[in-house]
C-alpha cells in the first residue's frame, strides 16, 4: 500500500488481485440474497475500493492491510443496512443458478458430473445456512473465512471485544453446523 | 441488526471454536471447496482504472480553509499591534535621559547609563526576561548609541563594557552551532551506515537461505503440457483460446518477476476453486513464466499432489522466495507467508498460513 501511496500501479494491481475476490464474497453475502444483491456488491465493492485509493496517502501500516480494507468494508456495509432493512430471506430461491460455465484445464478424473451437482447442492446449502445467520454472526464468520481475520483484527475492524468475536463465532459455528449436521 | 442469540441457539465448543481457528474445521474445508463467487470483469477494470487515474492525476492544490487564513490574519494583526503599543514604552525613557540632558551631572548620566539592570537597557524589548546577559543584537545596538555619549561626559563609568567579553556570546553560540551541526551530521552518517550494513546483512541471508534451498538445479517448468520458455504465445492461444484480457508490454506487471513483459490474463471457474492465471511473454513473444492465483486458497495437498501430481517431499518450504523476489509479504507486514520450492518443477508455491496454497509461480529461468 505504501508503494502505491508512492505512485507504483502495480503494487495496487498485486493486492487488488489478493484480496478482490474475498472482499467481494463478503460483500455480497454481507448484502443479503435479495434479487439485487449482486448489483449491491458490485457497488459496495467498488466503494471500498474508491476509499483505499482516496485514503492511500493517509494509509500508516499499523495494522494489515487485510484487516484495514475489511475494516473499510465494515462501515460501507454499516452505512448501507442503515439505509436499506437487511433481508434474510434464503438464497435458494430456484431461480439463482446463473453461475457462469466452467472453463476448465485438465480436470482431474474425480471430478465427474455427478460429484460436482452433489458439491454444488451442498455449497447452496452452505450459503443457505450462512445466509440465515444474524448479521454480526455472518459478519465474523465471513471476515475469517475471506478475509482471513484473526479474532482480535475482526474485533478490530467491527469496533467489538475480543470476547464478543468469540462469541459471535461460537454462536455462528454451531448454527452452521446444526444446518448440515449430514454432510459435515 | 440486534442479534442476541435465542438462550437455547446451538454453540460451538472451546474445542471446536479452537480447531475453526486453526482452520481445521470441516465447515471451513466445506466452504472453500464450494469456490466462490468473483466480481465481474468489468468491475475490475472499473478499480484499476480508478486506482491507476488516482496515482497519475497531479495532487490538487490544496487551498486553505477560509477559518485558517481568518484566523492566521487575526493573530498577524493582533501580533502588530501588541508591538505596536509595545515599543514606546521601550524606547523612550533612556535615550531621552541620556541625549536631552548633555549638561547633567556626570554621576548621574553613569548612572543612567549603567548597563547592570537588564531592562533599562536603551532598546531591550527583552528586558523582563531573567537572562544574566543581553542578547547579542541588543548589546550591539546600545554600544553604538551610548558610546559618543559616554564620551561628551568623560565618565568612565559610564563607558560600555569592553567589547570583547560582550562580543564572545555569539561567537560562542556560532561555534556551538557548527559544533552541534557537525554532532548531528555524524550521527545521521552513522546511522545510515548502520542501515546500510544490516540491508547488507539481511541480503545475504537471504541468498543464503535461497541457495541452500535450492539443492538441485532449477529446470523449465512444464505447465499442462506446455514447456515454459520453449513454447510460443500461440501454442498458449490454440489450447486455451483467446484470453479474457491481453496485457501489452511495459502494462505494468504486478508479479515480481516480469516486470514490463506483455502478459494474457485467463480466469478459471472451474471445481473445485476458481483461479485466475497470467501467460507472461517475451519481446520474441515466447512463454517465460506463468502465475496462478486461486481464490479462495486450496489446500496445498490437494494444489500440489492431486492437481500437478507432484510429491510434497520434492519441496523445500523458506521464509523468502527463489529467484531474487521480494518477499510478498512486505507487502502485507504480519501476514503469515512461506514458500514452497519445487526447483526440480521450475515452480513454487506461496502458501499462507500452514496449509492454505494461494499462488503459483512457474519460471523459466530462475537468476540464482
Amino acid at each position: 500500500m505504501l508503494r502505491y501511496a508512492g505512485g507504483d500501479v502495480a503494487a495496487f494491481r498485486l493486492l487488488y488481485g489478493r484480496h478482490r475476490g474475498g472482499l467481494y464474497r463478503y460483500l455480497l453475502r454481507g448484502c443479503g440474497s435479495g434479487e439485487r444483491s449482486a448489483e449491491l456488491a458490485s457497488e459496495l465493492f467498488q466503494d471500498v475500493w474508491a476509499s483505499v485509493v482516496r485514503s492511500r496517502e493517509r494509509y500508516e501500516p499499523k495494522a494489515k492491510f487485510g484487516t484495514w480494507l475489511y475494516t473499510l468494508a465494515h462501515h460501507r456495509l454499516v452505512d448501507h443496512w442503515r439505509t436499506h432493512k437487511p433481508q434474510f430471506q434464503a438464497i435458494d430461491d430456484g431461480t439463482a443458478d446463473d453461475e457462469a460455465e466452467a472453463l476448465s484445464i485438465a480436470a482431474p478424473a474425480h471430478e465427474q458430473p455427478e460429484a460436482q451437482a452433489e458439491r454444488e447442492v451442498q455449497r447452496r446449502r452452505l450459503l443457505q445456512a450462512i445466509a440465515g445467520l444474524p448479521i454480526e454472526q455472518r459478519q465474523a464468520f465471513l471476515m475469517k473465512e475471506e478475509g482471513g481475520l484473526s479474532l482480535e483484527e475482526i474485533a478490530s475492524a467491527t469496533g467489538v471485544g475480543r470476547e464478543t468475536v468469540k462469541s459471535r463465532l461460537r454462536y455462528a459455528l454451531g448454527r452452521l453446523r446444526e444446518a448440515l449436521t449430514d454432510v459435515l | 441488526m440486534s442479534s442476541e442469540p435465542k438462550p437455547d441457539a446451538p454453540m460451538a465448543s472451546d474445542d471446536e471454536l479452537d480447531a475453526y481457528l486453526r482452520g481445521e474445521h470441516a465447515l471451513t474445508r466445506r466452504y472453500r471447496d464450494g469456490g466462490g463467487e468473483q466480481p465481474p470483469p468489468d468491475l475490475d477494470d472499473a478499480v484499476l482504472r480508478m486506482a491507476e487515474q488516482a496515482v497519475r492525476r497531479p495532487p490538487r492544490r490544496r487551498r486553505w480553509p477560509a477559518p485558517l487564513a481568518l484566523a492566521a490574519v487575526l493573530v498577524l494583526g493582533l501580533g502588530v499591534v501588541i508591538e505596536l503599543w509595545r515599543e514606546p514604552q521601550v524606547r523612550s525613557p533612556q535615550p531621552e535621559a541620556a541625549v536631552v540632558a548633555p549638561d547633567a551631572d556626570p554621576m548621574a548620566m553613569a548612572a543612567a547609563m549603567a548597563p547592570p539592570p537588564p531592562a533599562a537597557m536603551p532598546e531591550a524589548p527583552s528586558a523582563p526576561l531573567p537572562e544574566p546577559a543581553p542578547r547579542p543584537p541588543v548589546v550591539a545596538r546600545s554600544q553604538k548609541k551610548a558610546a559618543p555619549v559616554a564620551e561628551d561626559a568623560g565618565a568612565q563609568a559610564a563607558m560600555p563594557p569592553p567589547p570583547a567579553p560582550m562580543a564572545a556570546p555569539p561567537a560562542f553560540a556560532a561555534a556551538l552551532s557548527v559544533q552541534q551541526e557537525q554532532q548531528a551530521m555524524q550521527q545521521r552518517r552513522e546511522s545510515a551506515e548502520a542501515q546500510a550494513a544490516l540491508s547488507r546483512e539481511r541480503r545475504e541471508a537471504s541468498k543464503a537461505m535461497v541457495r541452500e534451498a535450492l539443492p538441485e538445479a532449477w529446470r523449465e517448468p512444464l505447465f499442462n503440457g506446455l514447456m515454459v520458455g520453449r513454447v510460443s504465445r500461440a501454442a498458449v492461444y490454440a489450447m486455451y483460446g483467446a484470453p479474457e484480457r491481453e496485457e501489452p508490454a511495459g502494462s505494468g506487471s504486478a508479479t515480481p518477476y516480469w516486470q514490463g513483459l506483455a502478459f494474457d490474463v485467463y480466469r478459471f471457474n472451474g471445481s473445485p476453486t476458481p483461479n485466475t492465471i497470467e501467460f507472461y511473454y517475451d519481446s520474441e513473444q515466447t512463454l517465460v513464466g506463468i502465475h496462478r492465483v486461486w481464490d479462495p486458497p486450496r489446500e496445498i495437498h490437494d494444489l500440489v499432489v492431486t492437481n500437478n501430481h507432484w510429491q510434497m517431499s520434492e519441496a523445500r518450504a523458506q521464509a523468502t522466495p527463489p529467484c531474487g523476489a521480494t518477499p510478498a509479504a512486505q507487502l502485507e507486514p504480519e501476514m503469515d507467508l512461506q514458500y514452497w520450492v519445487f526447483a526440480s518443477r521450475g515452480a513454487y508455491v506461496v502458501v499462507q498460513g500452514d496449509t492454505a496454497g494461494r499462488e503459483v509461480f512457474y519460471i523459466a529461468n530462475c537468476p540464482e
